[in-house]
């Protein structure tokens, strides 16, 4: 150790000596790391192959994935709305819209809307509903009849002029039945939106199928994954995005996208931007704290430069090394922003200090000489935090560890080198002092060391307390910005029960195995359900069937009816048929007929007057007769459906409940709300215990979170280990090493403290913020030891510039790191908060404990 | 709007359309049911026979050439299904009494009626439809039968009067009071809509 300084006062002397040569290097050097980083820049946000997976949870999945590849990369093309009918034309027009692109998708599946489907949709409904609906038929029964009859607007008023006349002249009952009052209600309400502007046709299947609910029809898209590109997921969604462009999405109807791969690729998004954020807030604070802490424009300047160069060599360095970056390691570049700088500030604050008393050059050769072999030190020390993850099947975090230590390097040499060449070509600053120029406080704090010592234990033992309770939430969901769209709609469709990714997935033999399963499986507290192959078809068919006979009953002939083509009546007719409704009206309410639907009446005769007098009778015809043709279409398929079984399922279908090679699958629903990992580990722990080849999304994330944690714990003590060892090189004195672990050890437990009080558990981001507490302390308490010895003492230490050096260091990757906790991604905001709790922590601990411990500790002896 | 088109061009349509029924018609069967009917009609009217008189001769044709129980059944939907036997025999038989006392009241006085048949159409699920009109001096009806068969006879469940669906209006109206008070507020309904004596 002797030998350091000789060769780091030589070849810092010669850096000073030559620093237009060195500052030429850089000069030289950085544009072309800066080329290469940006060339080469990457970003992989595939959650899965972040960590190394293997083990018996792996391979079950990888069994079903190949079984049924239907289940995943699945992009969800959401379309909801209330009205029925526009939501399945919107789906129907998007469908049509994506296949034109298949170039770019192995698969789109829309089974809501496959001809097979459709035409059994009425089995779907439950049996009161169905026949609800078929009531609702019958009420629309006459009109249905006369349009398909006389398809125009003649056609269709004649009906209901026809009984209105014959009403009034006594020949029958009143018309005024529940079924004449809806179609009256229908029309008004269509015609009143007609003279507003509305130009789609009517939807009676909004009307009398409805029930209230909003309506999904999702489309399941698989893309094609190319696995060349840099962002395979990105040409998917783009394409996604042109078919929903090129759709005509009517008002009232929503379409958005969910699912892994949108999920995955705004992971990647949400990164970047919360990176830039962080990044841009981090550089800002960090001039405000130079300029408040520094007060010397060239040193700011040194420092920054030092930051901007160090930063571009390591992002060079990581796509030489890793090759690419992840949504975790991507955050190291704004780390460094914070860390880079702080052997600049530690350098620079020094070389302040003793040009008090030394010449520029000299100065400077001193202050690298005395302070270096610190900073090696830290750099080592730090490096060391990251790297620990590397030997652990963390791959994600692992690639960080080898950025971010090659990262810590380079930001030793840069300073080493390029701030005493910096420095000793601008002309030397004003030099100061300590900010704590009072010995007051350092006499303060001696008096004040035992309450400062039991204050401390008391503290830890509260936190200790606290940190019991500290768990590691494994969901990858945890990770995600809760506030974009793939995941709000996600979120949705887990709360409504339309789709949930936490189902258990099983495969039994034949059906009959199935079914004697699910009775099992639902006796348990964590089940909600379990979907058999059999689920999927209506249940009650039977009775369904007699329904639907009901009704092929109720409309006779129009259930075989030939498809009728609309042509357009004369403007005259379509004024002839008004001009007689209104006379029939008029007729029916003279005759002092039912009151109950002389409202609905009136205003059905306003309407139609209003179409009439502002022309609007050509689109009322064609929205009304086109929408009813459309209708009885379906009607005479739906009626006609016979008994769906497996058999007769599409394709498309059916290869999501059988495999090819025969088994049949069992979809598990969980009963508890899957976004608490609590719920997520007892649901499936619950259905392994009795289906131990049971497989599923949450299946994955606990065997993935079982190697998080493995690798966290595998790290810490690795960090723990290797930085002590270095301590104990570095300080030669076991005392002083437990010294400066103490305060790391106590920060260690108010962080967990911190994670349970202010409700942000572990997770698989933020776990890397333990072995960085090692890793990133160290760094203060070697520079407090090694300057309590240089200065022999409490008042000595308090006097330098080092408490000014760490304060300043401490704030700048404080201020980073605060920054961010002002992430959209929830990973990096998790980051972001518990290295600010924990760095604060720290500094407290390094600044007043660690001195106080130090000065206990040497005083006793002497 | 039927009267419109019965004198215009869709009556040869619907002449058109009667000539294609017949080849699809193996036998006039549903025919032979509502001629029956219309003769029962025409025969009932006579005078000198009061409400009371019509009602008694029409009664038992009626029911032999009426389904009342698929129109009590489709009338009530899936309500009919969760009746008892007696329940369903009471409905029925409120039914029936409906279909006697409309027609006795209905068709009170002969006015030289007169039933023109169109023709026969088959429906699949075994069914019928034969299309008639009813001409009185003052106006013309469209009248269209639908049949079913039962024990081999072909009975009629709907008369759809100038594209009204007799049924359906009683389906809508049915269910609804089902739903909301049960059998008793059927037969009330049905009571309600029976004509009395004069």
């Amino acid at each position: 150790m002797t030998r350091l300084p000789t060769a780091l006062a030589a070849c810092s002397r010669w850096v000073v000596t030559h620093a237009h040569l060195v500052l030429a290097i850089y000069l030289v050097l950085t544009p072309l790391a800066a080329w290469i980083a940006v060339t080469g820049f990457e970003i992989n946000s595939n959650t899965e192959r972040l960590i190394r997976q293997h083990g018996e949870w792996r391979e079950l999945q990888d069994q079903f994935e190949a079984k049924f590849p239907g289940y995943t990369n699945l992009t969800f093309v959401v379309v909801s709305g209330q009205s029925i009918q526009h939501v399945n034309d919107t789906a129907h027009e998007l469908e049509a819209a994506l296949r034109a692109r298949d170039e770019y998708f192995a698969e789109v599946y829309a089974p809501a809307n496959d001809p097979v489907l459709d035409r059994h949709a009425l089995l779907y409904l439950s049996p009161d509903r169905l026949d609800a609906v078929i009531s609702n038929l019958a009420d629309a029964q006459p009109v249905l009849a006369a349009v398909d009859e006389t398809p125009t607007l003649g056609g269709l008023l004649g009906v209901l002029t026809d009984s209105l006349e014959r009403a009034a002249d006594g020949e029958i009952a009143d018309p005024a039945s529940p079924g004449f009052s809806t179609m009256l209600e229908l029309l008004r309400g269509y015609a009143g939106e007609v003279n507003a502007g509305r130009s789609d046709p009517i939807s009676l299947r909004d009307r009398f199928i409805d029930s209230g609910d909003t309506t999904y029809n999702i489309i399941f898209v698989r893309g094609r994954l190319s696995y060349g590109d840099n962002l395979p997921n990105a040409h998917i969604l783009s394409n996604i995005d042109a078919a929903v462009a090129a759709t005509d999405i009517p008002p009232g109807v929503q379409v958005r996208i969910s699912g892994k791969t949108p999920l995955e690729h705004g992971d990647i998004a949400s990164a970047m931007d919360s990176a830039q954020l962080a990044g841009t807030v981090a550089c800002l604070f960090l001039v405000v704290v130079l300029v408040f802490g520094v007060r010397s424009l060239r040193i700011i300047l040194a420092v920054y430069l030092t930051m901007l160069v160090g930063l571009t060599f390591t992002a060079a360095v990581a796509t030489f090394t890793v090759g690419e970056f992840n949504t975790i390691s991507i955050i190291f570049l704004v780390m460094f922003i914070g860390l880079g700088v702080d052997f600049a500030i530690h350098l620079c604050l020094r070389y302040q200090e003793d040009l008090a008393s030394q010449q520029q050059v000299e100065a400077l050769v001193h202050s690298n000489t005395d302070i270096g072999p610190a900073l090696m030190l830290c750099g080592i020390s730090s490096a060391m935090g990251f790297v620990a993850f590397v030997p652990t099947d963390y791959v994600g975090l692992a690639e960080m560890g080898i950025i971010s230590g090659v990262g810590m390097i380079i930001a030793t040499i840069v300073s080493l080198t390029l701030i005493p060449a910096f420095l000793a070509v601008c002309k030397p600053p004003a030099p100061v002092g300590s900010i704590l120029p009072n010995t007051n406080i350092a006499l303060g704090l001696q008096r004040a060391s035992r309450a400062i010592l039991v204050t401390t234990l008391l503290v830890s033992l509260g936190a200790a307390f606290f940190a019991r309770d500290v768990y590691f939430d494994f969901s990858n969901l945890a990770l995600r910005d809760p506030d974009s769209e793939a995941m709000r709609t996600f979120v949705e469709l887990q709360d409504e029960k339309v789709i949930t990714e936490y189902a258990m997935q099983f495969l039994v033999a034949d059906p009959d195995e199935a079914i004697a399963l699910k009775a099992k499986l639902k006796g348990l507290p964590t089940v909600k359900d379990v979907l058999v192959p059999g689920d999927y078809l209506p249940q009650d068919q039977e009775e369904k069937l007699f329904l639907l006979d009901d009704a092929r009953f109720l409309l006779g002939s129009l259930v075989e009816r030939e498809a009728v083509a609309y042509e357009p009546s004369s403007r005259d007719d379509q004024k002839a048929a008004i001009a007689a409704f209104e006379r029939a009206a008029r007729h029916y309410r003279e005759a002092g007929l039912d009151a109950d639907t002389s409202a609905d009446l009136e205003a059905l005769v306003n309407a139609l007057g209003a179409a009439d007098s502002n022309d609007r009778t050509g689109a009322l015809e064609s929205g009304l007769v086109t929408g009813i043709l459309s209708e009885l279409d379906w009607l005479s398929r739906a009626l006609t459906a016979g008994e769906l079984t497996l058999d007769n399922l599409p394709a498309a279908t059916r290869a999501r409940l059988q495999a090819p090679s025969g088994e049949f699958l069992v979809t598990i629903l969980p009963a508890a709300d899957m976004s608490d990992p609590q719920e997520i580990r007892a649901f499936t722990n619950n259905v392994k215990a009795l289906l131990p080849e049971a497989t599923g999304r949450g299946a994955v994330e606990l065997g993935m979170g079982g190697v998080v944690v493995d690798a966290f714990i595998k790290a810490t003590l690795l960090a723990c280990t290797g930085i002590f060892l270095v301590l104990l090189i570095a300080l030669r004195s076991a005392i002083d090493a437990v010294a400066v672990f103490v305060p790391l050890a106590l920060t260690a437990l108010l962080t967990f403290a911190t994670s349970v009080v202010i409700g942000l558990p572990l997770n698989m981001a933020n776990v890397v913020v333990i072995p960085l507490i090692f890793g990133l302390g160290v760094d203060n308490g070697i520079h407090v030891v090694k300057r309590f010895r240089d200065s022999e003492g409490f008042d000595g230490l308090l006097a330098s510039s080092t408490p000014r050096a760490l304060l300043l260091s401490t704030l700048t990757t404080l201020g980073t790191f605060g920054a961010l906790s002002l992430s959209s991604h929830q990973g990096i905001y998790s980051i972001g908060v518990l290295l600010t709790c924990a760095l604060s922590f720290q500094l407290v601990l390094t600044l007043i404990v660690l001195p106080v411990l130090l000065d206990t500790i040497h005083r006793r002896p002497g | 709007m039927f009267q419109r088109l019965h004198c215009g061009k869709a009556a040869a349509f619907v002449a058109l359309c009667s000539v294609s029924f017949g080849f699809q018609a193996l036998a006039n069967e549903g025919l032979a049911t509502v001629e029956q009917l219309h003769t029962t009609l025409i025969s009932s009217m006579q005078p000198g026979q009061d409400f009371t008189a019509r009602c008694d001769q029409l009664e038992p044709v009626i029911t032999e050439i009426f389904d009342v129980q698929t129109i009590a059944r489709v009338s009530l939907g899936r309500h009919w299904r969760g009746l008892d036997a007696d329940g369903q025999a009471r409905v029925a038989q409120a039914l029936t009494r409906l279909l006697v006392s409309t027609f006795a009241a209905r068709f009170d006085k002969f006015n030289n009626h007169r039933f023109e048949t169109l023709g026969e159409e088959t429906m699949s699920g075994n069914r019928r439809m034969v299309k008639t009109l009813l001409v009185t001096p003052s106006e013309t009806v469209s009248l269209d039968y639908m049949l079913t068969q039962r024990d081999d006879t072909w009975r009629i469940y709907d008369i759809v009067a100038q594209g009204v669906s007799d049924l359906s209006l009683k389906r809508s109206a049915y269910s609804d009071a089902f739903a909301s008070g049960g059998i008793d507020e059927v037969l009330e309904l049905i009571h309600h809509a029976t004509p009395a004596a004069p």
